[in-house]
């Protein structure tokens, strides 16, 4: 006569493979996240607008070209009104323009940059801005963390889910446009001049990301509610740049040149860019007069105190977000 | 009289419908209203308690609509399902505000907030932020905040779910001391015991429509004549396979398991009966002998399925 | 017997509504929001060279006040009110608690309103008057001359009491309109900054008489009903100027026409729709 027992511990199943490693779950973290933000259509008619910019940068490309060919000529006029509203950059008078090709490249792809911000806004705060927050609103990190997942994993797995929305809305266009720039203008000779661009725009482009989806998560660690979240993102976003503007317009060019000219978020990113994308020594190294020089990119900034804040604010969202997780999963072994 | 009417009601979300053209009347005391998860239990209490309004027909609560009608909606006390919650509000304050907004004044309010902390049992923790309760006070703190304006009419959604058996008990002992006051109540659940304990009366309902309703006695006497399946576990399966197909009773039989039978009939209690008399003669050695199917969504399955028909 | 007017369930909810607002970690970081302009403007002063004439202290106080808070502080924290005015109790699902009870739900609506428009009333004056500390904080009056002869009887003094009065007018019109559009749709946040650009930012500002239908134009109005000169800060044409600031315009009837009427609707909303998560505040 066998003893008494219940079916469910005669039929109980254990595992019997192996299990991953623990520190490899935040790759699933990440594809989830991606195909659920990629189910809208809104977010996939975002990321295909994020093309435009990188189209007008191609558009300046092949009209720089042309102008190569027609510098002096009537027809170039138009051309350098063009370049000038686009880049505020000069090169009227100028004869040997090949010589400007690398820093005309350059200046294009910061003015890129700079309409990218726009992108990364508005994509940062339809994707972004739910990541850990929706999670929250549906007590979704007790399952998390009945997992063998770890805060740091998780909160790896959706920062890249972030970083990688960031990425296509800035790094794939940005190659994209230089890909494309090289193949319209003229093949070898171009690439050889401009090669290294391409390393400086990753670099540019992975500091958008960094910055961006730090940022992110920490505010969306904050609140379950997904709208304050984003109502922060667009605050921070927008409100220290109206400040630094009314800055701009009532201090003296040399006293917002110190840390005063560095608490807007969107524009300290654009002053690291610059200075990545390695402009000022580029048209340093061109026979362009000083005013003009000036005229192109206005006072100089010190990127080192922009490169400072942001990467404080980065560490201080890392820090700030790592803590909360860390709270949530001691909370969620307790549930 | 009837405390609710339904008139040929229908709601309906988009497609989805919650309410398919029902008319009936529910009467004074207390009514169980029985059905499985997403049958429209509560799309009808909150047609009930003028929080939905029907997309057809009409609803009336002691004879009026209760859309937006606070000097009816006053007779009526009403226990969500779920954690609908302020829950920085400590019980005792969550209860207190909802008894002023229910029309009680100063001294009048904190008597009656005390007294419905009380009657669920909560007083020891009225002190505290709700949310640090467990499921089971939250279910307490939420009846507590239902009776404070003492109603006419309670309309409780799942009040049972989460709590302890003993809390349960508590609550049934509530439930039917306030029906013997007079007070009408209308208590949802998906789980047949619960309700049972606690009335004879019955609504039951199933992807909007009425499957059954009235004495629950009824409703079982009306499943008697539907096939029942019952299992045995056994050390010598097959023999007792092959005895109980001879049987005029059983319908159907079948070995699942090396160590299981299954057999339907239409005559459990003579089934059960001839059974015990069976083991006793081939001298089987059984396990277990138990209806596989008596859950309520068995009932259900078989009352669908012959509302279908 | 009940009374017939619940004035202690109104009562209830109203110092409950005051009460969660304070309590609620969102206000404070709102009210926190509010002292941009003010420790904007410590900043500034700190690193301006010496002040010598009024006029950049008049700008610097006009255009704190007009373009960072009453175009952009005070509308946002009465979207982040508004909208949620009804929205949040459907979102957790608490509006049941209420609109069962003794009170229409008009009622509720507008005991919500009420309370949530005092406090922010409250916070925003806290705010304004902060900028004009932060203006006029050891300002030397006497040795500062007026560039300009309009500024010659600038009475800082009265310009506070104007904003505060013009801020409090603002209050109610954003947050009537904001918890309109709250009860209006499914997505209240998306559709209300959408209402900002389009309707605040980019008509409110055009060089058209167009701008007349945004609510900042009319607050704009009747602040420059009492500081006339306030109308140079808008750099518009002369004769368009005439038109949009004319001597006799005070904005405050039309800016209280709008509230009456957005809040009216939203009555008749909040009586006429179902208050369910999936209808209101899906954001």
């Amino acid at each position: 006569m066998t003893t008494a027992s219940t079916d469910r511990v005669h039929q109980y199943q254990r595992w019997q493979g192996t299990l991953g490693k623990t520190h490899w779950t935040w790759p699933a973290i990440v594809v989830s996240g991606i195909n659920l933000s990629l189910r809208h259509s809104k977010t996939r008619i975002l990321l295909l607008t994020s093309g435009m910019p990188a189209l007008t940068a191609v558009g300046v490309f092949y009209i720089t070209s042309l102008l190569e060919s027609v510098v002096g000529t009537e027809e170039a006029r138009g051309m350098y009104d063009f370049l000038n509203a686009l880049l505020h950059i000069d090169i009227r008078g100028i004869s040997q323009l090949a010589e400007f090709r690398d820093v005309l490249w350059r200046s294009t792809f910061l003015m890129m940059a700079r309409l990218q911000m726009i992108w990364v806004l508005i994509v940062v705060a339809r994707v972004g801005t739910g990541v850990i927050a929706n999670d929250l609103k549906a007590r979704a990190l007790p399952i998390y963390f009945a997992k063998p997942v770890t805060p740091a994993t998780y909160l790896l797995g959706k920062w890249a889910v972030v970083a990688f929305f960031v990425a296509l809305v800035t790094l794939v266009p940005s190659h994209a446009a230089f890909a494309l720039g090289i193949a319209l203008t003229g093949g070898p000779g171009t690439w050889a001049q401009v090669f290294t661009l391409a390393v400086d725009l990753t670099a540019s482009g992975a500091l958008v990301c960094v910055v961006s989806a730090a940022v992110i998560l920490a505010l969306s660690s904050i609140t379950s509610d997904q709208r304050y979240v984003t109502v922060a993102w667009v605050a921070i976003c927008l409100l220290p740049a109206f400040a630094q503007a009314i800055i701009s317009e009532s201090l003296p060019a040399d006293s917002r040149m110190g840390w005063l000219g560095c608490i807007s978020l969107r524009d300290d990113i654009v002053i690291v860019i610059e200075y990545l994308l390695r402009i000022r020594q580029g048209l340093a190294a061109t026979s362009m007069p000083a005013e003009r020089f000036a005229q192109a990119l206005g006072s100089p900034v010190d990127p080192s105190k922009a490169a400072l804040v942001l990467g404080a604010l980065t560490v201080a969202a890392i820090v700030f977000s790592w803590r909360r997780v860390v709270r949530f999963s001691r909370t969620a072994a307790t549930v | 009289m009837a405390v609710i009417e339904l008139i040929q009601l229908s709601k309906w979300y988009g497609e989805v419908i919650g309410l398919n053209n029902v008319t009936a009347e529910i009467g004074p005391g207390i009514t169980g209203l029985l059905g499985p998860n997403g049958a429209g239990k509560s799309t009808l209490m909150g047609l009930a308690t003028g929080q939905l309004g029907p997309s057809k027909g009409a609803i009336r609560v002691f004879g009026g609509s209760p859309w937006d009608n606070p000097r009816l909606l006053s007779r009526i006390g009403y226990c969500p399902e779920g954690d609908p919650f302020w829950s920085n509000l400590t019980g005792h304050q969550f209860v207190l505000f909802l008894a002023k907004v229910s029309g009680l004044h100063g001294g009048a309010a904190r008597r009656a907030a005390t007294q419905a902390i009380e009657r669920t049992g909560m007083s020891p923790h009225a002190g505290r932020a709700i949310r640090g309760y467990s499921k089971g006070m939250r279910q307490r703190i939420k009846i507590a905040q239902t009776l404070v304006h003492s109603p006419e009419l309670l309309i409780l959604d799942e009040p049972f779910t989460g709590t302890d058996p003993i809390a349960r008990h508590e609550l049934t002992h509530l439930f039917r001391e306030l029906a013997a006051q007079g007070t009408n109540i209308l208590v949802s659940s998906h789980v047949l015991h619960e309700v049972e304990a606690l009335t004879r009366q019955i609504l039951m309902i199933d992807h909007g429509r009425i499957v059954a309703q009235g004495d629950v006695q009824d409703v079982r006497r009306t499943m008697l004549d539907r096939p029942h399946v019952i299992r045995v576990r056994v050390d010598q399966p097959r023999k007792l396979a092959s005895r109980l197909a001879g049987w005029e009773m059983v319908t159907g039989v079948s070995v699942p398991e090396p160590d299981t039978v299954l057999f339907e009939t239409r005559s459990p209690e003579a089934a059960y009966e001839r059974l015990t008399t069976l083991i006793l003669e081939d001298g089987l050695t059984v396990r277990e002998v138990a209806a596989a199917d008596e859950s309520l969504e068995a009932v259900f399955g078989y009352l669908t399925q012959r509302s279908a028909k | 017997m009940k009374p017939a007017f619940p004035i202690g369930a109104i009562a209830a909810l109203f110092l409950f509504t005051i009460r969660q607002m304070l309590r609620d970690a969102k206000f404070w970081a709102v009210a926190a929001a509010m002292f941009l302009p003010c420790a904007l403007a410590l900043l500034i002063r700190h690193f301006h060279p010496p002040i010598k004439s009024l006029d950049p202290v008049w700008h610097l106080y006009h255009g704190l006040s007009q373009f960072m808070f009453l175009m952009g502080l005070v509308p946002l924290a009465c979207m982040i009110y508004g909208t949620g005015l009804i929205g949040t109790e459907a979102e957790s699902k608490t509006i049941g608690y209420l609109i069962t009870r003794r009170l229409r739900r008009r009622t509720v609506l507008l005991t919500k309103f009420a309370a949530t428009t005092l406090v922010l009333i409250v916070a925003c004056g806290v705010a304004t008057a902060a900028i004009y500390a932060s203006v006029v904080y050891r300002l030397d009056w006497q040795s500062l001359a007026p560039k300009s002869a309009a500024l010659a009887q600038w009475n800082p003094a009265h310009e506070l009491i104007v904003y505060l009065s013009v801020t409090a007018l603002g209050v109610i019109g954003f947050l009537a309109i904001f918890s309109l559009i709250g009860l209006l749709t499914a997505k209240p946040l998306a559709m209300s900054v959408f209402y900002m650009v389009v309707v605040e930012l980019v008509i409110g500002n055009l060089p058209a008489r167009a701008r007349e239908y945004s609510l900042i134009h009319q607050l704009r109005v009747s602040a420059a009903a009492s500081i006339p000169r306030l109308v140079n800060l808008f750099q518009l044409p002369s004769e368009l100027s005439a038109q949009l600031f004319p001597a006799n315009g005070s904005g405050v009837p039309e800016v209280l026409i709008a509230s009456a009427v957005a809040l009216f609707l939203a009555c008749v909303l909040v009586t006429v729709r179902e208050l369910t998560p999936s209808k209101v505040a899906r954001d």
